[in-house]
């Protein structure tokens, strides 16, 4: 009994230790320390789209190398950033696949909050699916030393609920960070709480958002503004297209300004952001179903998502 | 890093998600209050037990049951004094819990705390048990056969779901709503003993004395004169007319020291003494009147529920 539970607290501060190693301070626009996961031993750093402001960050090792890196990628919708620092052989990270959670399993964070650097925490996983009260999340803002500013930061509407849920102790400046499985092994980025709970960013959603920088964005060649349309008893948001890129998706499709878009997939908009996330969650060539409203008259639209290299998302 | 690096580890991480899964199959979901849903745990086949304070509507309660169904759950009784509630189930093909044991759990023991969410998905939080103590009377003045304080966190929605061992069996259910201070966990025994009632008569019974009381000191010439342990009692301020006091013979003025043998030193000792099991019962009040020590004979009645 003895020996288990020696063995137990031996193979905590060893994984804890590994963890550290692939976690950096991240520095970025004033904004304080905020953490960040060595994603390859390239020179790859993930870390939250809300900690880094501007063209660049300043990383710190756990070894004390200070670096400084380009953000080559950002998706605020997704909150994450992709920063590439000059340096090889970094201690990266394994990442596992974040799709096979169990609820209670356990889960480790490494972060630098409140300027505590590489502090280690345990945890279970709270839930898997989808985070049922997606309103009340907040930021975990980047730590600033004062007092003031470290307040959590304002409820955010979650745009992807979509989150690894744990019940683990987060605080301002834990964001970016890895949160791990019991092998050590990053199944997530930590980026917000809702009631206490911690809420990461998916290991997989950061793989596919890597994947995405390099592949065509998926294109439709409209622009729109929201509007409230009735529909039958009901008021529901519409997108209003103001304007349709000659040549693009939306244009082959046949939608023409002012048709007001209701449906992108299976689900009525919700928020005006709900057709870039579906978007994003497509390929070139993939077919999207949209429904609309012309001339007071519903209408199905089956669009051929095309690529942009050009132009904007959407 | 290597796997076998871990092995304690990941051992332990999943016998934690193994104990999830085996007692998440009996944690339901429950819409009885505005806006925010509750948990419980499906007790025995058709008999779920939840916190009562979770529970804000006696209609058009519904349940969400571990494979996503909802169906409609009707209330059998409530006990605002344990804050336990329990409702009946048409639907009894799901798996009931399996009920562990309060006594071997030490403190330190690893717990996971239960729960089910309104979008269907099993919540879960860990901690450790933080005190076991020995039997207490809730702020309501219910019966809690032994205290057991969970060292962890109780996220919304989680109330009245079950506290779990290491090895998925229940060993209480969680509420908050018990002690401003921290969450607790009503102990197996007391859930039994309060489901028995309930499921019988709907409803917890008290016993009823029929007197107004309020705490006195007693003066210590007093206390030696009439040798008597404590030097505290509750005064007879209001005797309800034909009520169980009255018809024994207590008069105004009267203080009780003692019930049973067991020393009052204050009302809220009365009031332990009237719980469901003395109704009916004749006990010795032993009351000081002008200065004597006389003992009444009182016939407890029960308390008539106010709703």
């Amino acid at each position: 009994m003895a020996e288990l539970s020696l063995s137990l607290t031996d193979e905590f501060a060893f994984v804890a230790a590994s963890l550290r190693r692939s976690t950096v301070q991240v520095r970025s626009g004033g904004d304080g320390v905020g953490s960040g996961t060595i994603w390859r031993s390239d020179g790859l750093i993930i870390t939250n789209a809300h900690v880094v402001r501007g063209l660049s960050a300043t990383v710190e090792l756990w070894d004390g190398r200070v670096l400084t890196g380009g953000i080559i990628a950002q998706n605020p919708l997704r909150d994450l950033a992709a920063i590439k620092v000059n340096a090889a052989n970094l201690p990266a990270a394994t990442i596992a696949n974040s799709d096979n959670l169990r609820v209670g399993e356990l889960v480790l964070a490494v972060g630098n909050p409140l300027g505590v650097v590489g502090a280690f925490t345990t945890g279970i996983i709270h839930a898997v699916g989808q985070v049922s009260n997606p309103k009340s999340a907040r930021w975990l803002p980047p730590f600033q030393g004062g007092r003031e500013e470290n307040r959590l930061g304002r409820t955010q509407s979650v745009k992807f609920p979509d989150f690894v849920q744990a019940d683990i102790r987060l605080y301002p400046g834990n964001s970016g960070g890895p949160l791990a499985d019991a092998r050590g092994r990053v199944i997530g980025i930590n980026s917000m709480v809702a009631h206490g709970l911690a809420l990461a960013i998916p290991s997989n959603a950061v793989e596919s958002f890597l994947q995405k920088q390099n592949a065509p964005r998926p294109f439709l060649g409209v622009t729109t503004q929201p509007v409230l349309v009735s529909l039958g008893r009901q008021r529901i948001l519409g997108l209003l297209v103001l304007a349709v890129t000659k040549g693009s998706a939306a244009f082959a499709a046949g939608i023409a300004p002012f048709d007001v878009l209701i449906k992108a997939g299976d689900d009525y908009f919700r928020t005006p952001n709900d057709l870039v996330r579906v978007l994003s969650e497509m390929n070139p060539g993939n077919v999207l179903a949209l429904e609309l409203i012309r001339k007071g008259m519903r209408d199905r639209i089956n669009i051929i998502v095309g690529s942009a290299s050009e132009a904007e998302a959407a | 890093m290597s796997a076998d690096q871990s092995n304690t580890i990941v051992t332990l991480s999943n016998n934690l998600a193994d104990a999830v899964e085996r007692a998440g199959g009996a944690v339901i979901g429950i819409n009885a209050r505005h806006r925010m849903a509750s948990s419980g745990v499906h007790w025995r086949s058709g008999v779920i037990v939840t916190a009562d304070h979770t529970i804000r509507r006696e209609d058009e309660i519904t349940v969400i049951l571990p494979d996503n169904r909802t169906v409609t759950a009707t209330l059998a009784g409530r006990d605002t004094s344990t804050d336990l509630a329990v409702l009946r189930l048409e639907t009894t093909d799901f798996p009931t819990a399996t009920i562990g044991d309060v006594d071997s759990l030490k403190v330190g023991n690893i717990v996971l705390a239960l729960g089910r969410s309104s979008d269907r998905s099993l919540t879960a939080s860990w901690g450790v048990v933080s005190a076991k103590g020995s039997a207490w009377r809730t702020w309501r003045g219910g019966q809690i056969d032994q205290l057991l304080l969970p060292d962890l966190t109780l996220y919304p929605g989680m109330d009245g779901g079950p506290l779990v061992d290491t090895s998925g069996c229940v060993v209480g259910i969680n509420t908050a709503g018990l002690s401003r201070r921290s969450d607790v966990t009503i102990p197996v025994s007391t859930i039994n003993r309060v489901v028995n009632q309930l499921l019988e008569a709907g409803h917890i019974k008290r016993g009823y004395l029929g007197v107004g009381m309020q705490p006195v000191r007693l003066p210590d010439v007093l206390k030696q004169q009439l040798n008597l342990s404590s030097a505290g009692g509750a005064i007879a301020v209001n005797i309800e007319p034909n009520g169980p006091a009255d018809q024994a013979g207590m008069l105004l003025g009267d203080v009780i020291v003692s019930i049973d043998n067991h020393p009052i030193n204050d009302t809220y000792d009365v009031l332990a003494m009237l719980g469901s099991e003395s109704v009916g019962k004749k006990m010795q009040v032993q009351v000081i009147r002008g200065g004597t020590l006389v003992d009444l004979i009182v016939t407890i009645g029960e308390r008539v529920r106010q709703e």
